[in-house]
């Protein structure tokens, strides 16, 4: 879970710049998360992340407008339902270039987590983890080294 | 060498490949039977499945190459180039300019990986991790130059695909489900796409961090997919060395997606991995 902040940080700063970006600069806001990370920065340069309430948006897909930061274009959608954030589309990103491409995937990973479901499938071969030697083990060592 | 990180596990014996039925759909000339071969080199299974009509003399000059690189390269065979120079009878500095290939190869994965991925273990030299990638992309090689356009190139679950099972049918290749081997989890659909997988098998397997003491296990094993076989393992091996983290790290590699398993059975993919997706 605690690996995961990053990500939960970063959907919930997402969230933050769909609303900032629909409600504009002027609205007033109401808490709805606190976060401690400080991943914010990387995409957003210094500018705070906005917190702002769902529960004043009707319920539907918003999109937000294009927001340009240091690294490029953005712009995301979001689907309210019931007074919440159930999704958050990031429409736009900054991809134009190579160093673009990290430093933006470091912002807004969009991992996808599912729970596993076995297929009933007929494959032509199959690819899975296989014993772990000592040649693995060795390199995993001298990861932890470097 | 293939010495590997890796060594199939008997259970990849249990998955036959698909023989179809004859096919002749002589408006487009597709007239083809994929046939499976099979040998064990480098202590693990080669599985080619080929168009019935390839000449016996390339499917031997592939396997031929597969053996040779086994000879050279291996740290099981004491005449291999690799174990002479692990014992110190050859200086690395004056290795076959293939395995100085190699070498740069594995210098530039190092830096891809951000360290995570290294053929120097604590000072010993062990090229096996990148060896069994690169020896895929040799040997499929020749039969790309044979023109045979549509195959499936597997050794112990890692593969590079080429063209169609079947006319326009993409190669089905499935995810194992970790401590299950007969149940898939996910299934690929793939062309021209190679994947690797790197993990643990066996339940209550750990891995073992020895500077730190601690143990990785965030992660069941983590499988790439992308344009290059050699790539995709090097990135398998590293992505699952960082453990959690590594999904993560993968997001940010062009061209390259995965998809991991997590101790809780839940799967992380990339944004880039449905595109695969059967």
């Amino acid at each position: 879970m605690k690996r995961y902040f990053p990500l939960l940080v970063a959907i919930i700063l997402a969230s933050g710049l769909a609303l900032y970006v629909l409600a504009g600069k002027s609205s007033a806001v109401s808490t709805i998360q606190s976060s401690p990370n400080t991943d914010e920065s990387s995409f957003m340069g210094s500018t705070p992340a906005p917190k702002i309430s769902a529960s004043k948006l009707a319920d539907g897909t918003h999109t937000g407008k294009v927001v340009t930061t240091d690294y490029g274009d953005i712009q995301v959608a979001i689907v309210v339902a019931g007074g919440k954030i159930t999704e958050v589309d990031v429409l736009k990103q900054p991809g134009s270039e190579r160093r673009s491409i990290e430093i933006n995937a470091n912002a807004i990973p969009q991992l996808k987590s599912e729970v596993l479901v076995a297929q009933a499938s007929i494959v032509n071969a199959i690819s899975g983890a296989s014993f772990t030697s000592e040649g693995f083990l060795k390199t995993l060592s001298s990861a932890f080294s470097s | 060498m293939l010495t590997v990180l890796e060594y199939a596990s008997a259970s990849v014996l249990v998955f036959q490949p698909i023989h179809t039925t004859k096919k002749t759909l002589k408006m487009t000339g597709w007239d083809t039977n994929m046939k499976s071969h099979t040998q064990i080199i480098m202590g693990m299974p080669v599985i080619l499945q080929l168009p019935d009509k390839t000449p016996q003399r390339l499917i031997d000059d592939v396997f031929g190459r597969l053996v040779e690189i086994d000879q050279r390269y291996s740290t099981y065979i004491s005449t291999s180039e690799v174990s002479k120079i692990r014992g110190g009878d050859i200086d690395i500095s004056k290795a076959s300019e293939e395995l100085l290939g190699i070498l740069d190869l594995a210098e530039f994965a190092k830096k891809q990986t951000n360290g995570y991925f290294d053929v120097f273990h604590e000072g010993e030299f062990d090229p096996s991790g990148i060896v069994k990638g690169w020896a895929i992309a040799q040997a499929a090689a020749i039969l790309d130059r044979a023109e045979i356009d549509d195959f499936l190139f597997e050794i112990a679950g890692d593969m590079r695909s080429s063209g169609y099972f079947e006319l326009g049918l993409p190669w089905k290749v499935g995810i194992r489900a970790p401590f299950e081997p007969s149940k898939i989890v996910k299934v690929l659909s793939i062309s021209g796409a190679c994947i690797a997988t790197s993990g643990t098998s066996e339940r209550g397997q750990h891995i073992y961090d020895p500077l730190h003491g601690g143990s990785i296990e965030d992660i069941l094993s983590i499988s790439v997919v992308g344009p290059d076989i050699m790539w995709a393992d090097i990135y398998a091996t590293a992505a699952f060395a960082m453990g959690r983290s590594g999904i993560e790290w993968l997001e940010k590699v062009p061209d390259y997606d995965g998809f991991a398993i997590l101790p809780d059975m839940t799967g992380i993919s990339t944004s880039g991995f449905s595109k695969y997706l059967a």
